[in-house]
C-alpha cells in the first residue's frame, strides 16, 4: 500500500460506509500502529487498545480526514493522541530499569537477542514522551521529519531537537551498558 | 537542519544529521540526502561507528504482531458500529442543502420587505368578495347571516 492516491481513495471509500475498503487499510496499517502504540506505551495490552481504538476512529471520522496528509499520517496522529491519554492517566512514568532487570544469558543465542531488545524496548520507555515519540515515529515507523513533526504537531526544528536528544540519551545508555558486557564476559 | 548549499556542508553539519537521523540515508530529509550520502560514504568519519552501533541496537527492538483478537476485533468494526451519517461528501450535501436554505430565506425576506402588506380597501373588498362567492354571505362560524337571520338549517343537512 505505497499509491498515495489509492490510499485517499480507500479513505473515502471508507467514509462512505465502504467495510471492504476500510478493511484493506486496516490490513495495511494495523500492524504498524500497533508496534508505535506499544513502543510509547510499553505494554501490549495497552498497545492493542490503542491499535483498535485508532482504527475505530477511522471508522467512524473518516469523513474528517482530508488529503493534505498521507493516510499513515494522520492514524499516527491519532494514535499518538490517544497514547499521549494513556500516559497522562498513569500514575508514574515508567522507570529505568534498565540495569536492574538485566539476566545472565548466553550471548548471541535467542535469549540473549531477547535480552537485548527487552533492554531496547526499556531503554526507549525511560525516554520523555515526547523524545520517545519522535525517534518512534522516525526509526520505526519510517516517517519523514516533516510527516513526524505534524504528528506532534510540532515545527520541524523542534521535531529534530527531540531526536538528537533522544538519540543522545541513547547513546549514554548504550555506553553504559556495553562495558557491563565485557565485564560480565570476562568474568565467565 | 538548515546548510548552507553553496559553502558546502561542514563536518559538524554533517555530524549533526547523523546524530540526528542516524546512518540510514533513508531516514535523512529529502533535501539533504544525496549531498551528505556522498560526505560519508568518500569521508567515512570516526564518529561514524558509534552511530552505527547505536541504530543497530534500537533495530534489536522487539516487534510485535497483532494478536488474532485484535485483528477479529478490528474486522468486525464495521459491523459492530454504525457510522457518522454525514460523510466526507455527506457533509457536502448537508452543507449545500444548508447554504440553498439560507438563499431561500434570505430571497424570501427580500420579497416581504420589498412588497407592501395587503391593508389597503381595495384588497379588503376582494376578500370580501371572494367570501361571497364562495359561500354566499354565510358566516358558518355563529350561524349567523349578514342581515341577522339564522339561517343554519338552511344550509346545514
Amino acid at each position: 500500500m505505497g499509491n498515495v492516491e489509492d490510499e485517499i481513495e480507500l479513505v473515502r471509500r471508507t467514509a462512505k460506509g465502504d467495510a471492504v475498503a476500510f478493511r484493506t487499510l486496516a490490513d495495511a496499517h494495523l500492524g504498524k500502529i500497533m508496534n508505535f502504540a506499544y513502543r510509547l506505551l510499553h505494554d501490549r495490552t495497552e498497545a492493542e487498545d490503542i491499535a483498535q481504538e485508532t482504527f475505530l476512529r477511522l471508522w467512524k471520522d473518516a469523513s474528517r480526514y482530508e488529503p493534505r496528509a498521507r493516510v499513515t499520517t494522520w492514524l499516527h496522529r491519532i494514535a499518538h493522541n490517544l497514547c499521549v491519554d494513556r500516559l497522562r492517566g498513569r500514575r508514574e512514568e515508567p522507570t529505568d530499569t534498565l540495569d536492574e532487570e538485566r539476566s545472565s544469558v548466553e550471548p548471541g543465542g535467542l535469549l540473549d537477542r531477547k535480552q537485548v531488545a527487552t533492554d531496547v524496548g526499556q531503554a526507549l520507555a525511560s525516554l520523555p514522551e515526547r523524545q520517545r515519540a519522535a525517534i518512534t515515529l522516525v526509526h520505526y515507523q519510517g516517517l519523514s521529519n516533516i510527516e513526524a513533526a505534524a504528528v506532534l504537531e510540532v515545527g520541524v526544528d523542534a521535531l529534530e531537537s527531540l531526536l538528537a536528544r533522544a538519540r543522545r540519551s541513547l547513546r549514554d545508555k548504550l555506553a553504559k551498558r556495553e562495558p557491563e558486557e565485557v565485564d560480565r564476559e570476562a568474568r565467565r | 537542519m538548515k546548510h548552507d548549499d553553496k559553502k558546502g556542508r561542514e563536518p559538524r553539519q554533517l555530524r549533526e544529521l547523523v546524530e540526528t537521523f542516524g546512518t540510514n540515508h533513508e531516514r535523512w530529509p529529502e533535501t539533504e540526502r544525496d549531498r551528505a550520502k556522498l560526505e560519508v560514504d568518500s569521508n567515512e568519519p570516526g564518529w561514524l561507528s558509534d552511530e552505527r552501533r547505536l541504530d543497530a541496537w534500537l533495530d534489536s527492538a522487539e516487534h510485535i504482531a497483532p494478536s488474532p483478537a485484535l485483528l477479529r476485533r478490528v474486522a468486525e468494526i464495521p459491523a459492530r458500529n454504525e457510522r457518522a451519517v454525514a460523510g466526507w461528501f455527506g457533509w457536502r450535501g448537508v452543507r449545500n442543502a444548508l447554504a440553498l436554505g439560507t438563499l431561500a430565506a434570505a430571497l424570501g425576506l427580500a420579497v416581504g420587505v420589498a412588497t407592501p402588506e395587503a391593508t389597503t380597501m381595495d384588497d379588503v373588498a376582494a376578500e370580501d368578495e371572494f367570501s361571497t362567492l364562495a359561500l354566499g354571505g354565510v358566516d358558518l362560524n355563529d350561524g349567523v347571516d349578514l342581515d341577522g337571520v339564522d339561517v343554519s338549517e338552511e344550509i346545514l343537512p
